[in-house]
C-alpha cells in the first residue's frame, strides 16, 4: 500500500507542471463546454481535440482528454437542470427532478448537489482505480493469447447484452466497426487487405478521421436540422448554496451513486448511462416519501450525477489494466494512448508509471478544478449557448479539418472522415448507435490477431477458448450477458405492469 | 427529404448485407489458410459472413414490425418519420467536399475563408459583408492558433 502512496506521490509531481496543469484546466474548461452544448458530447469534445494533442507529452496529452471526458460529465448536468436539455446522453436522468427543481425557483441547490456529487464521485472512483488497477494489472500478467481474444469478445458481446438498442442493430455495428478495422496492413503477415493498391490506406482507415466523422461532423450534421430553445435564468451564488437540509437528503444518494456509478464503469458498454438509471431507481425504492421523484426530489440529482461522475474513473480500470476501453470515451483515450507510444494493459504500470501515476493524480486535481470552476462559472457557461449555432457549425468544421490534416498532412483523410460522417449521419437517424462501432475498430486488430494466434498454438483447436483463464472469464461474461437479459425482461414486464408516466422521460 | 423509419431501416440492412457480400468475397481473394495456421483472409471472411447475416435480421427485424397486429394509430406512432438531407446538411458536407478536394490547391486560407463565409450567409443569414468579414476572421484566427502556436503545417496559399 505504501508503495502506491509513493506512486501516486510521483504522479502527483508528473500532474502538477505548469504545463500538464495548463492541460488539465484547458481539458475541463473544453469539456464542460462540450458537455454544455447540447449534442456534443464528450465523445465528439474529444474527437475534436486529439489532433492537437500529438504535439504535446504522452501525460500532458492524456490528462487534456481525460480532462475533457469527466468534465463534459460535469456540463451535461447544467442545461439538464436549466433548460431540461440533457447535454450528453447520461444527463437525461437529472432532467427529471433536475429541471423540476429549477422550475420551483431551486435550480441553485440543484446545481450545487449536483456538483458535489459529481466531485465526490469522481474522487471516491479514482480511489477506487488505485486500488483496483494494480493488483489487476498483476493478475493480467501471465495472460495468453486465448484468454486475451475471449476477454475482448466478452467486452463486445456485454456491449450488446447493455445496449439500449435493438439487438441486431448492435450487432450489425460491432460487425461494421470490425470490419473496418481489417483495412490496411495484415498485422501477422504484413499482407495488405481492402487497401487495393491505395498507400494512403495502407496503414488502414485513420481512426481520428472514422472518430471525428462519426460524432462530430455527424453531430453537426444533426444539429444543424435541430432549432435551440431559450436561454434559462442563472441561479446567483447566494442561491447556489445548498441549506443543511438539501445537504443531509443528498448524503445518501451520493454515497450510493458513487458505489453504483464504480462498478457499472467497469463493465463494457453504455454503463455511464445505465449507472444513472439504476441509482435513480434505487433512490426511488429507499425513499419514504418516493411520489415526490419527478416532482422535484433532490435525491433524484444527487445520486445520478454521483454516479454518472464515478464511472469515469472506473471505465478507466479495464482500459489501464488490459487495454479494452469498456465506452466509447474510453476508445478514443485508447487510441491516444497509442499514437503517443503508451500501450496501455497490464505491462504499462510497468513500462509508462509516470504517464499511469500522473493519469491518476490529474484526475483527483481535475475533479477539484471542475468543482471551483463550476459553480462560480455557472452564468459565464450558460451564455455559451448564446452563441448561435450557425457560427458555432463553421468553427466545428474549421476545427475538425484542420484536426484530421494534422494527423496525417492528407486530404484524402478528410474525404474519410466527410464519409463517416454522412455514415454517421444516417445511420443515427434510423436509431442505430454507432459508439460500438467505435469500440469494435480499436479493438478489432486485437481481437484478430489473439484469434489466429491462439489456433496457431493450438493447432487449430476451439476448446483452447473454454479452458483455464479464458474459461473464466467466459463464464463471468455469460453472467453479466445473462443477468442484463434478465433485467431487461424484468424492467419490460414491470414497465407493463406500472400506468404510464406523465413524464415522458420516465416513460 | 422525408421517410418513414421502416423503408430506411429495411434499406440499411440491405446495405449491410451488401457490404457483407462485397467484402466476403474480396476476403475470399486472400489467402484463408486453415483453422491450425489462419490466413489474412481468415478473420475478414468470417466477419463478413456474420455481417451479411446480421443485416438480414436487421431486414427482418423491420419486416416484422410491419406485420404486427398492433392498431394502426400505434403502429404509426411506432414507425415515425424521418426527416433528412436538409439545405443545412447539403451544404455543410458540400463545404467538407469541397474543402478536401481543394485544399492542397488553393491552400488553407482561401479554403477556410470561402468554406466560412458560405455557411455564415446560407445558415446564419448574415449580409455578404458580415459573412465576409467572419471569413476572414476565422482564417487569420485560426492561422495564428494551429500554426504559429500548434505549429501545424498546413497548405497555406493557392499554388
Amino acid at each position: 500500500m505504501m508503495q502506491y502512496v509513493e506512486l501516486l506521490g510521483a504522479g502527483f509531481a508528473t500532474a502538477i507542471t505548469p504545463g500538464n496543469l495548463l492541460c488539465g484546466f484547458v481539458g475541463c474548461l473544453w469539456g464542460t463546454i462540450v458537455g454544455i452544448l447540447p449534442g456534443l458530447g464528450p465523445l465528439a469534445g474529444m474527437s475534436l481535440l486529439l489532433p492537437l494533442t500529438f504535439a504535446l507529452e504522452p501525460s500532458g496529452a492524456l490528462i487534456m482528454l481525460s480532462g475533457i471526458f469527466y468534465g463534459a460529465m460535469y456540463g451535461g448536468s447544467l442545461t439538464s437542470i436549466l433548460l431540461r436539455i440533457p447535454g450528453e446522453a447520461a444527463s437525461v436522468i437529472t432532467c427529471i427532478d433536475g429541471h423540476e427543481m429549477a422550475r420551483q425557483g431551486r435550480a441553485g441547490p440543484a446545481l450545487s448537489i449536483s456538483a458535489i456529487g459529481s466531485w465526490v464521485g469522481g474522487m471516491l472512483s479514482v480511489v477506487g482505480l488505485m486500488l483496483f488497477a494494480p493488483p489487476l494489472s498483476q493478475a493480467m500478467l501471465g495472460v495468453g493469447p486465448p484468454a486475451e481474444f475471449v476477454l475482448l469478445l466478452a467486452a463486445l458481446l456485454v456491449t450488446v447484452a447493455v445496449s439500449n438498442n435493438a439487438l441486431p442493430k448492435t450487432f450489425s455495428m460491432i460487425l461494421l466497426g470490425l470490419l473496418f478495422g481489417t483495412v490496411g496492413a495484415d498485422s501477422l503477415s504484413g499482407d495488405q487487405r481492402f487497401s487495393f493498391g491505395d498507400v494512403r490506406l495502407a496503414d488502414g482507415l485513420n481512426f481520428v478521421a472514422m472518430a471525428l466523422g462519426l460524432f462530430g461532423i455527424s453531430e453537426l450534421l444533426l444539429n444543424l436540422e435541430e432549432s435551440r430553445s431559450e436561454l434559462p435564468r442563472c441561479p446567483t451564488l447566494r442561491e447556489l448554496v445548498p441549506s443543511k437540509a438539501d445537504l443531509a437528503a443528498s448524503a445518501g444518494p451520493v454515497a450510493r451513486g458513487s458505489v453504483i456509478g464504480f462498478f457499472f464503469g467497469m463493465v463494457p458498454g453504455l454503463s455511464h448511462i445505465t449507472s444513472t438509471l439504476v441509482s435513480y431507481v434505487v433512490e426511488r425504492k429507499l425513499s419514504r416519501t418516493p411520489e415526490r421523484f419527478g416532482h422535484g426530489a433532490i435525491e433524484g440529482v444527487a445520486g445520478p450525477e454521483t454516479a454518472n461522475n464515478a464511472t469515469t474513473g472506473s471505465a478507466m480500470v479495464p482500459l489501464l489494466t488490459l487495454g479494452i476501453p469498456a465506452i466509447p470515451s474510453t476508445a478514443i483515450l485508447l487510441s491516444a494512448m497509442m499514437i503517443h507510444g503508451v500501450q496501455p494493459g497490464p505491462l504499462m504500470m510497468i513500462e509508462h508509471p509516470d504517464v499511469f501515476w500522473g493519469l491518476i493524480a490529474s484526475m483527483f486535481i481535475g475533479n477539484t478544478i471542475l468543482l471551483v470552476l463550476n459553480l462560480p462559472l455557472v452564468g459565464l457557461f450558460v451564455n455559451i449557448l448564446k452563441i448561435p449555432y450557425p457560427i458555432l457549425a463553421p468553427l466545428i468544421l474549421v476545427i475538425s479539418f484542420i484536426g484530421v490534416y494534422s494527423v496525417s498532412y492528407s486530404s484524402f483523410d478528410i474525404g474519410v472522415m466527410t464519409a463517416f460522417g454522412v455514415l454517421g449521419y444516417v445511420l443515427r437517424k434510423f436509431d442505430f448507435d454507432v459508439a460500438p462501432m467505435l469500440l469494435a475498430v480499436v479493438i478489432g486488430e486485437r481481437m484478430e490477431r489473439t484469434l489466429r494466434q491462439s489456433l496457431t498454438i493450438s493447432n487449430g483447436d476451439w476448446e483452447v477458448f473454454f479452458r483455464g483463464v479464458a474459461g473464466w472469464i467466459l463464464l463471468a461474461a455469460s453472467f453479466i450477458i445473462l443477468g442484463s437479459i434478465a433485467w431487461s425482461w424484468i424492467s419490460a414486464w414491470r414497465g407493463r405492469q406500472r400506468p404510464p408516466s406523465a413524464d415522458p422521460l420516465l416513460r | 427529404m422525408e421517410m418513414s423509419k421502416r423503408p430506411g431501416e429495411i434499406a440499411i440492412g440491405v446495405g449491410l448485407v451488401a457490404i457483407g457480400v462485397i467484402w466476403g468475397c474480396v476476403a475470399l481473394t486472400y489467402d484463408l489458410g486453415s483453422l491450425s495456421q489462419p490466413g489474412p483472409g481468415f478473420f475478414p471472411a468470417g466477419l463478413s459472413f456474420f455481417l451479411a447475416c446480421t443485416g438480414a435480421w436487421v431486414v427482418a427485424n423491420a419486416a416484422a414490425q410491419k406485420t404486427s397486429d398492433r392498431p394502426a394509430e400505434a403502429d404509426r406512432e411506432q414507425d415515425g418519420r424521418v426527416t433528412f438531407g436538409s439545405a443545412g446538411f447539403v451544404s455543410a458536407v458540400a463545404s467538407l467536399v469541397f474543402i478536401a478536394v481543394f485544399l492542397e490547391y488553393l491552400g488553407f486560407m482561401i479554403v477556410t475563408g470561402v468554406t466560412v463565409t458560405i455557411m455564415l450567409r446560407q445558415f446564419g443569414g448574415y449580409r455578404w459583408p458580415v459573412a465576409l468579414a467572419g471569413g476572414v476572421a476565422t482564417a487569420v484566427i485560426s492561422y495564428f492558433f494551429f500554426v504559429t502556436a500548434l505549429g501545424v503545417r498546413l497548405p497555406m496559399f493557392a499554388g
